[in-house]
């Protein structure tokens, strides 16, 4: 089963989290949601995490949308 | 897209919850800046600093890094100079890693780079310290002996080149946990010495160290050098879970995201607790010479001397 498939990602937001190897994490969304709740939601404290979408930082105030990945960073790596 | 609230007109990249502001890049990097600022004056160091030698200790992780690119761009404002001394610790690829990118980090910015390998001044990597310690299980963390022989390496290295300060990468998520970690531990003098301050290392042979990042919260260095995009290394010492801190780390964290600004608070108290009983605490312990290697010590043998020493006699 293809994991990134656009059917695959419907009502779905991925959350992927580089940390040393990249694992995934999947929030059942709809519509739009704020990225706090959908951090708080996969059990990740904004305050330990860097956000990039598209390649771009981005706050966890920003929104995201059923179909759509973020990356998070944890914070501490390589301090 | 949400917008900065400083400017108004660029993304924000950070959202500094204790300070409910969003922040775009530039608007972060002056943030950053003006504390690093403020860091240094606090201790009385900033107007001092003209035509002084700086030596930043630097990782090749994002913190240290920060360090040596703002303390760089101010020594072109105030006038002194910046030297990097890089440690390589021997653990294996993350040390090599981590030297390929302080090497490119300073050649970019034409920093002249000191690369001092542990083995070669402590006659023990920490590769084999851990190998040794783990076989024997006495209660000794590799970090923990990771932390005194870099201090000890920074200090001579930094007497040899004749720096007046040396730098160290330390931000604020740091300082809290250490002072959590030494309340756990119920060690008040740990709690007197870390007190901010360059006072007490006024001794020829300590030079004084100061931490320009003291108030710049881990996440905000982080952002700060992903926007900068350096190339640090970006990876946990494969030691990291076994300390204390990993776990006092988690438990701030959540603190802070339930109720912001506690790191500040935590801080706060640290120094106000560390004042009030440093002249106490500190009264009896005279600074001594090690009677082994000559290097400043509150007792007869410095702790990196008590420590080669013990990790020699289990090894044999």
């Amino acid at each position: 089963m293809a994991t990134d498939g656009l059917k695959d990602k419907e009502g779905i937001v991925i959350i992927r989290i580089r940390n040393g190897s990249i694992k995934e994490r999947r929030v059942r969304v709809r519509g739009k949601s704020r990225i706090r709740d959908i951090l708080l939601r996969a059990g990740i404290n904004p305050e330990e995490v860097v956000i990039i979408k598209d390649e771009e930082l981005i706050t966890e105030d920003d929104f995201i949308s059923e179909g759509e990945i973020i990356e998070v960073l944890p914070v501490s790596l390589g301090g | 897209m949400v917008l900065c609230d400083l400017c108004k007109a660029d993304k924000a990249i950070i959202k500094v919850r204790y300070a409910s502001l969003n922040l775009c890049r530039k608007c972060l990097f002056m943030f950053v800046e003006r504390k690093v600022e403020a860091a240094l004056k606090s201790v009385g160091v900033l107007d001092k600093l003209s035509g002084k030698l700086v030596l930043v200790a630097v990782s090749g992780g994002k913190d240290s890094t920060n360090t040596a690119y703002i303390i760089h761009r101010l020594s072109k404002e105030l006038d002194f100079d910046v030297r990097v001394l890089f440690i390589n610790e021997g653990i294996g690829e993350y040390s090599r890693r981590r030297e390929k990118a302080v090497r490119n980090f300073c050649k970019n910015m034409k920093i002249e780079c000191d690369v001092v390998d542990m083995r070669q001044e402590m006659g023990i990597n920490i590769d084999e310290a851990a190998q040794i310690l783990f076989k024997s299980g006495v209660s000794v963390k590799p970090c923990s002996v990771c932390g005194v022989f870099r201090r000890y390496i920074m200090n001579r290295r930094a007497i040899e080149v004749g720096a007046d300060y040396v730098a160290t990468g330390h931000n604020l998520d740091d300082e809290v946990q250490t002072f959590i970690m030494s309340l756990l531990r119920g060690d008040i003098r740990s709690i007197a010495r870390e007190v901010y301050s360059i006072k007490r290392t006024i001794i020829e042979e300590l030079v004084p160290r100061i931490k320009p990042l003291f108030l710049v919260y881990e996440r905000e260095s982080a952002v700060y050098s992903l926007a900068h995009n350096f190339n640090v290394v970006r990876a946990a010492c494969p030691y990291a879970p076994l300390s204390m801190r990993y776990i006092i780390r988690k438990m701030v964290n959540d603190l802070e995201y339930k109720r912001p600004g506690t790191k500040y608070r935590i801080l706060a108290l640290k120094e106000t607790i560390g004042r009030s009983i440093r002249d106490k605490v500190l009264k009896e312990e005279e600074i001594k010479k090690c009677s082994k290697c000559g290097m400043p010590s509150s007792r007869e043998i410095c702790r990196a001397c008590e420590l080669k020493e013990m990790l020699h006699n289990l090894a044999s």
